[in-house]
């Protein structure tokens, strides 16, 4: 039986379940796929759209813009992570397959390894990407974010590591992501231009498209 | 089944699924296009965008706002256990319908403003330069983008 900080903490949380019907059915209605995934792009929406002051709403909107960079590549990071280095991380917390038994409060039929976790990653990637725009949005995405990793614990779905896992990646590469978001013009550029020919969006967009690729431009500068 | 009693959810866990995953992905389409209009509502009303409003007092807009999500969760999540392994969304299907059932949300509340307040809102789009989304805080949109189409074709007729 595997005993380390990580499954300790595990057992702790995932014991809680049962103790009390109405915090155990509060728990599968968070834990679930839907509820929290839908409230986090209504917020999305909301900060999109939502500001008094066009200058506001340009910050909004460009923490909009870099959630969804983050949550592109960091979801391709966990797919290549996953599938192309077949790396053997396969510890969801299975009553047969992990040697320990487990208390699970609803049905789930997991479709990836558990680490790192797809839904954290997600949500904190996107906290991430509002966070660096717009602070309170951000605060309250990463509590809910914070709130579905402890219910998917609770669950019995993840191991606390497969969260804090799945919440590092996607903090790290969404940042990154922010800084180096430059060097994928054109692309940028021909993505933002629509909504703003549109008038859906606020941020200022250079239409005059340079189409040689910046980083191109960069190393054919270097040699 | 999930029923709401007093503070406490209770779910029968041998309710039957609601259907197949077709029957899940519409519900979940309408789930998000209906919750999308109520927030669209609620940042109408708080930024006072004349262009995406239904109504012309904010007040009616958080509320209309609030009850479209409160009414869209209830629909959802009271019309089949969502805690079960069939019927189920994967990735892809979530984030199909997420994406569906937003665009559908702002093009309809977009045309709905339109329609309903189109005489209230009678501003020559000809003459209001304003860019971008800011210029729906004064216009509905379908004047906005009859002058972006215009000058689209202007363009055209002139290379």
């Amino acid at each position: 039986m595997r005993v380390s900080p990580d499954w300790q903490l595990f057992e702790w949380i995932n014991g809680l379940t049962g103790n009390n019907d109405t915090v155990d059915n509060i728990i599968k209605f968070i834990a679930n796929d839907y509820f929290i995934t839908v409230t986090i792009v209504l917020i999305l929406l909301g900060v999109w759209f939502g500001a008094r002051s066009i200058e506001q709403r340009k910050r909004n909107q460009w923490g909009v813009v870099w959630a969804a960079v983050g949550v592109g590549f960091t979801s391709l990071f966990i797919h290549i992570l996953n599938r192309v280095l077949d790396i053997d991380l396969w510890f969801r917390p299975y009553d047969d397959g992990a040697g320990h038994a487990v208390n699970r409060i609803f049905g789930y039929a997991p479709s990836d390894p558990s680490f790192p976790a797809n839904s954290a990653a997600v949500a904190f990637a996107f906290a991430t990407g509002v966070f660096m725009a717009n602070r309170k949005a951000g605060v309250v995405m990463y509590c809910i974010g914070a709130l579905w990793g402890f219910s998917r614990v609770f669950s019995g779905i993840h191991y606390p590591l497969d969260i804090i896992g799945g919440a590092a990646i996607a903090i790290i590469i969404t940042y990154v992501m922010k800084k180096a978001l430059p060097l994928l013009e054109p692309l940028p550029t021909l993505f933002l231009a629509i909504p703003k020919k549109l008038h859906l969006s606020d941020i200022p967009v250079d239409t005059t498209i340079n189409w040689r690729p910046v980083l191109f431009t960069k190393w054919w500068q270097k040699s | 089944m999930a029923f709401l009693l007093g503070d406490t959810i209770v779910f029968n866990e041998q309710a039957p699924p609601v259907g197949d995953t077709t029957v899940l992905t519409i519900l979940f389409f309408l789930y998000v296009f209906g919750a999308s209009c109520g927030v669209l509502q609620l940042v109408g009303a708080y930024s006072r965008m004349a262009g995406i409003s239904f109504f012309k007092r904010p007040a009616y807009g958080y509320v209309f706002g609030g009850a479209a999500i409160l009414g869209m969760n209830l629909m959802f999540f009271l019309s089949g256990n969502r805690n079960v392994i069939e019927p189920r969304l994967e990735g892809a299907q979530l984030f199909g319908g997420t994406l569906a059932g937003l665009a559908v949300a702002v093009a309809v509340t977009l045309a709905v403003a339109h329609f309903i307040r189109r005489k209230e809102i009678s501003v020559d789009a000809d003459t209001d330069p304003v860019e971008g989304f800011q210029a729906l805080q004064k216009q509905t949109y379908l004047p906005i983008i009859k002058r972006v189409w215009h000058r689209l074709k202007n363009k055209d007729s002139q290379v």
